[in-house]
Order: structure tokens, then C-alpha cells, then sequence
């Protein structure tokens, strides 16, 4: 990779949308998991059941991945943060004056 | 002497009702509904996050394959729980259905069992049993046994498609559970509905509206079910399908859109032309529920509405709609309506109540035939006068094609059994009907044209397919729409669209349709716009025409054009009525003597 940079506004709204995406999932796997099957007759009931339990779970891992999402975008701002400052330092501590001054 | 008289016994022992509730099984199918909206709403944000301003290298390239990859998979768990919620929706409208069967047959059977107990009682009661009392309740006995007879098989018929229904239902749910099948380009559709469309003549693989019905012909009534809640948009626009069956499509497609658009409107997550979609179903819903509302002017009885056509995100959002009143499968009189520019589905209401008033008028003063009505914007209208495509032919041609396939279809629904069918074009919808009868074999057994700027291809109404006695126009002398089309010697250049079918050259039936609120001088207002409204001259005429007795209508001259001078037109100083028996009323009017 011969270029790289990031910035900081862009990457926190990134995250910020990804941690909506989560709660909307959450939300969906609460609302899955908390549907009745007796409108239906008993002969669907049983494979209602395991569709609502297998689909409030993936509603559940899509929130999952969601928050890895955002908090890998955080990871990864702190990551330049930090190593932006670091570097800066090494910076700072040059001194790039000549003569008595240095 | 011993008379032996065998009374049937009570059967079925019990009229055994279908199990479960069709309001709850909604609240289900909505609930999926609203996570199909959800997992589109992470595949659609997924897409807008993806790229993530000013950041980039290696791990913004990896962040975006990973992205990406989410996106896809949340797309098509979408596609997989929208399939399983539809079939939910589809299986809430069977079990409706069975469910008004059932209490039919407790009626039936507690009918019967009255019948029973009145020939046990009359059988009791006889003293002297000469052969003819004794003929008599043998008589019975059979009719009685007979009709017991009758209602097993019907019961026996209403518990095999309860056992379809739910056996359709658990498999929708059985083919979207597992993660591979949820991911799946077929999750949640059974293995009957793919089965079933993979064979020869299934809509979508080119066959004509001819080889479609036999398709249909040829399913079982399980398989039929199957396709109707696996592949509703599908079925919905198959040309050649009962109207029914479109109708039963369209309303699951309709209720989704409905559940999925309303929940994400409820989530804030709504886009721009997601809002208009959703506008378009409510049109819809709105539409249907008035034409379902509608009842026959002579019977009292509901006629009902049908969505043949539903298509909201068609032409930019414009949408594709079809709503008829009344029975298309049966009726033996049908009239379709083709309207003109500047409409779009948010008109969809307002041209439904056109076609309640023209099967109200048709009926009020028809011969006991029975009607059915369809607002058909099933092409692209221009969007307004200013519209560039408003003054070329283009839209209409194209819509001139497809109206002609929908009558294909809805001939072919109908092999033994056709409707007398009248094609209606209104203003630039005229211009279409025109293309459809004049280059592409309409399959109508009559034509009009309201309010034409002009008849497309057509010189001479021996150019439509109808041919010319059976091609009728309506122009109020007032419309300035309908002064467009080329006239005379000289014509009028490119403002219309081909020859005014008004004109005596044209040689179609012109009829009295002059508004009785006409102004003083032409324009695009009530008088371009009030040819189906009651107790006008029009639409008393048009339902004579629609009823199949364009003889009886009320013949107007022509215009003409004398080389000397402008155009005339001999309507202008008529004195026009309203709400006049034999002359323009359409409906019971208290107003009027």
C-alpha cells in the first residue's frame, strides 16, 4: 500500500450508523422471538416456532456483526490516533536547528 | 302393512372447522414483514457506508470487502422473510376464505337437519299410508339423502384444501429456517411452488396468455396455492391467469407493501422513493376498499374490486395499476379504461369512482347483463401538457401494445366463455386505444374514444380492428383537447395526434356528450374532464355502448370542416341535459322527475 489516511468525522459516523444498524437488530430479534404461533393451525405451529427461533437468531448475530463493525471502526480510529500522536512526538523531539540554537 | 321409508342419517357428524385465526396469522405476517424491512434497510445502509469519506488503504479496502459481503447475505435474508411473510398473508386470505365456507356448510347442514327432523315428524304423523303420501316421503328421503350426499363431498373438499393450506404454510416456513436456505435465491418458496413453475407455459418464460392458462389449467389446486403466495408479482401480472387469481396475487403483494413500507416509515428508515411507493399502495388500498364497498344499483348485492395490476415503483414511481368493479372472469359485459396524461397511481381513486359510476350507468340502464368495469394505467402516461412525450406518439404506442396484450390475456382467461369487451381511451389514453386498434389487433368488440387530440395511426375508424361501426367518440364541443386532432383539408399541423375521430371524414358513430355546465368557451376543465360523470350524456351513452348496445346511443353530427373556413361543430348550440331518462341519466336521481 503505498497511501493511506482517514478521517476522523467520516469514520465516527461510519461507526455511528453501524451501532443504529445494531439496535434495529436487536430490536428485530426481540420482536421475532416475542410472535405468537397460535393464529395458526397446530399443524404449522411447530415449524412456525423453529423459523421465528432460528430468524430472532440471526437478527441477534446481525447486531452482532454490526457492533463488530463499529467498534473495528473505532479500534481503527483510535489505532490512527494513537499512532498519530506517537508519531508526533518523534517528531517533536526532533530539533532541526543548526548551530548554538541546537 | 309395514311401509319401510329409509331416513338418511345427519352427515357429516360434524362440520369440522379449520383451525386458526386469519386476523392473528396478519399480525404475524406483518411482523415479518417489518423484518424484511429491517434486513433491507442493513443491506441498503451497508451499500451507503461502505465508502467512508477521506479513508482509505488497506484497511478501508478490507473494511469494504467485509462490508460488501454483509450487504449482500442481509439483501437476500430479506428477499427470504419478505417470500415467508407473504405466504403468511396468503394462507390469512385462504384460511378467510375456508373459514366463509365452513359456516355455509354448519348453514347447509343445519338446514338439512331440519329437513330431517320435519320428514321424521311428518313420517310419524301419517295414519293412513296411502301410496302417494307414501311416494311423497320417499321422495324426500331421496332428495334428503342426495343433498346429504352433496355436503360430504363438499365438506370432504373443504378439509383437503385446509389440509393444503397448512401443509403450503409449513413448508414456506421449513424452506426459510435453515441459515443456508434463509440465504438461499429460493428461500422460503416450497419445493411444489418451484416444481410447478418450471413447467411448460409458466408465466415468465415467454409463452403467450394462450399457453399460460393451460399452464394453470394443468396445476393442481395445492400447486396452485403455492404459486400464488411463492411468486405473487409473478402471478399478479401473468396475462392469461384468471382475473381472481391475478387479484388474489396483487392483494398479497399489496399487503406487503403496505407492512414493509409502514414499518420502515414507523423506523425513520424511509427513502425518497420508497415514500412514494408506499403513497401508491395507500392509493390502492384506497381504491379497492371503495370498489369492495361499491354495491349493484340493482341487485344491492357487492360486485367486489379486483387488483389486476400492481406494480407501485413502475415508470420512476408513476406506478402501473388495474382496478376493476365487478367480476372480469364472468361478466359478460367488460370495459376497460385507458386514461390519459398527467396520470399516475395517485389518480387511482378518483378513476375507480369512473368506473363505479360507468358500471352503475351501464347496469341502471342495461338489459340485466352483468358488468364489470377496469381503470387500466398500465403504460406510461406523459406527465403533463408540457411534457415533450405529450406531443410525440411514442408513450402511446408503447401503451397501445400493452393494452392490446392485456386484452390477449384476458381473452385467453376466457376461452369459452368471451365478454363482450369495450375499450375506453380518454383524451391521450384515446391516442393509445387508438394504437392498440389501429396496429396491434385490440381484441374489443367495440371502441371509444372520449375527448381525443386524435387517432394515432388510424385515417379512418375502418382502421381499427374493430372496424368502423363499432368505433364511437364523445366529444363535448367545449373540450379543447379534443379540437386537436387534424381535420379537413388543411389539418392543424403538429399540435394533435392524428386524425380528429369526431370529424365526418373519420367515419366512427359520434354520440351526444355535451356537459350540461358547459362554458361559453373551450377549455381543459370540466369540459375535458366530466365524461364519465352521472347523468351526463356520456356516460348515459358509453354504458349503452359497454352494455353492448351501441345502436341505441345518441347519435351528434359530426364536425366538419368547409374548405372555406375553420372547423364547425354542430354540438355547439345544442341545448345539452342532464339526468333525462333516454338521454343522460345514468342512476336513481331524486333530483330529477
Amino acid at each position: 500500500m503505498s497511501t493511506f489516511g482517514a478521517e476522523y468525522s467520516g469514520l465516527s459516523y461510519g461507526s455511528g450508523n453501524w451501532r443504529v444498524l445494531a439496535e434495529l437488530m436487536t430490536s428485530t430479534s426481540r420482536d421475532l422471538a416475542g410472535q405468537g404461533t397460535g393464529a395458526l393451525a397446530p399443524s404449522v405451529q411447530a415449524a412456525a416456532e423453529a423459523f421465528l427461533t432460528a430468524w430472532s437468531g440471526y437478527a441477534d448475530e446481525s447486531s452482532t456483526i454490526a457492533i463488530g463493525f463499529a467498534d473495528a471502526i473505532d479500534a481503527q480510529a483510535v489505532d490512527y490516533s494513537t499512532t498519530d500522536e506517537g508519531s508526533g512526538n518523534r517528531f517533536t523531539d526532533l530539533d532541526g536547528r543548526l548551530g548554538p540554537a541546537r | 302393512m309395514t311401509v319401510t321409508i329409509d331416513v338418511p342419517p345427519s352427515q357429516p357428524a360434524e362440520v369440522v372447522r379449520p383451525e386458526g385465526d386469519p386476523g392473528g396469522a396478519d399480525t404475524l405476517a406483518e411482523a415479518l414483514h417489518t423484518a424484511s424491512g429491517r434486513y433491507e434497510e442493513f443491506s441498503d445502509e451497508t451499500a451507503r457506508i461502505q465508502w467512508i469519506g477521506g479513508w482509505y488503504g488497506d484497511a478501508a479496502d478490507a473494511y469494504r470487502e467485509a462490508t460488501a459481503e454483509a450487504g449482500e447475505e442481509h439483501a437476500a435474508m430479506a428477499r427470504t422473510v419478505e417470500r415467508v411473510g407473504r405466504a403468511v398473508t396468503a394462507y390469512a386470505d385462504t384460511l378467510r376464505d375456508l373459514l366463509r365456507t365452513y359456516e355455509e356448510q354448519v348453514d347447509r347442514k343445519e338446514a338439512l337437519d331440519a329437513r330431517r327432523s320435519a320428514l321424521i315428524a311428518d313420517i310419524n304423523a301419517a295414519t293412513e299410508a296411502t301410496p302417494d303420501v307414501v311416494a311423497a316421503l320417499r321422495e324426500r328421503a331421496t332428495e334428503l339423502r342426495d343433498d346429504y350426499a352433496e355436503l360430504v363431498t363438499d365438506h370432504d373438499d373443504l378439509q383437503r384444501r385446509v389440509r393444503e393450506a397448512e401443509d403450503l404454510l409449513r413448508q414456506s416456513f421449513q424452506a426459510g429456517t435453515s441459515l443456508d436456505r434463509a440465504l438461499a435465491d429460493d428461500g422460503g418458496v416450497p419445493q411444489s411452488a418451484q416444481d410447478a413453475l418450471s413447467r411448460r407455459g409458466a408465466p415468465g418464460s415467454e409463452a403467450t396468455p394462450e399457453q399460460v392458462h393451460d399452464w394453470w389449467l394443468g396445476l393442481s389446486e395445492a400447486e396452485r396455492e403455492a404459486v400464488v403466495s411463492s411468486y405473487p408479482e409473478l402471478i399478479g401480472s401473468a396475462d392469461g391467469l384468471p382475473a381472481s387469481v391475478r387479484d388474489d396475487a396483487n392483494r398479497v403483494v399489496l399487503d406487503d407493501d403496505l407492512a414493509t413500507l409502514g414499518s420502515k416509515r414507523d423506523d425513520g428508515t424511509l427513502s425518497p422513493t420508497e415514500e412514494r411507493v408506499l403513497a401508491n399502495a395507500e392509493q390502492a388500498r384506497q381504491a379497492l376498499e371503495d370498489a369492495d364497498a361499491f354495491e349493484d344499483p340493482i341487485t344491492g348485492e357487492r360486485p367486489g374490486g379486483l387488483l389486476h395490476l400492481y406494480d407501485p415503483g413502475a415508470f420512476d414511481g408513476d406506478g402501473r395499476v388495474a382496478i376493476g368493479v365487478g367480476d372480469l372472469d364472468t361478466a359478460d359485459d367488460v370495459a376497460i379504461f385507458t386514461p390519459g396524461i398527467t396520470t399516475t397511481m395517485d389518480d387511482t381513486t378518483s378513476y375507480t369512482g369512473q368506473m363505479i359510476n360507468l358500471y352503475e350507468a351501464t347496469r341502471y340502464n342495461g338489459d340485466g347483463s352483468s358488468v364489470a368495469t377496469l381503470f387500466w394505467l398500465g403504460y406510461d402516461a406523459p406527465d403533463a401538457f408540457y411534457d415533450p412525450a405529450t406531443a410525440t406518439e411514442g408513450r402511446a404506442e408503447d401503451g397501445g401494445r400493452r393494452l392490446a396484450d392485456m386484452v390477449d390475456g384476458l381473452r385467453a382467461s376466457r376461452p369459452d366463455d368471451p365478454a363482450h369487451l369495450t375499450a375506453i381511451g380518454h383524451s391521450y389514453g384515446s391516442t393509445t386505444t387508438s394504437y392498440a386498434a389501429g396496429d396491434f389487433d385490440l381484441a374489443a368488440d367495440d371502441v371509444v374514444l372520449i375527448g381525443s387530440p386524435g387517432a394515432g395511426p388510424a385515417d379512418h375508424a375502418d382502421d381499427f380492428s374493430v372496424g368502423a361501426d363499432n368505433v364511437y367518440v364523445g366529444r363535448d364541443s367545449r373540450d379543447i383537447v379534443a379540437v386537436l386532432g387534424d381535420e379537413g383539408w388543411v389539418g392543424k399541423g403538429p399540435v394533435g395526434l392524428g386524425t380528429d375521430p369526431s370529424s365526418d371524414d373519420f367515419g366512427a358513430t359520434r354520440f351526444e356528450a355535451e356537459d350540461v355546465d358547459r362554458a361559453d368557451i373551450r377549455n381543459w376543465g370540466d369540459a375535458h374532464s366530466s365524461y364519465l360523470h352521472h347523468d351526463s350524456e356520456s356516460l348515459y351513452n358509453i354504458g349503452l355502448i359497454v352494455d353492448g348496445h351501441g345502436d341505441r346511443v345518441n347519435v351528434a353530427e359530426h364536425s366538419y370542416d368547409p374548405w372555406y373556413d375553420f372547423a364547425r361543430d354542430p354540438e355547439w348550440d345544442r341545448e345539452p341535459s342532464s339526468g333525462v331518462q333516454g338521454e343522460s341519466r345514468t342512476r336513481e336521481n331524486r333530483m330529477v322527475p
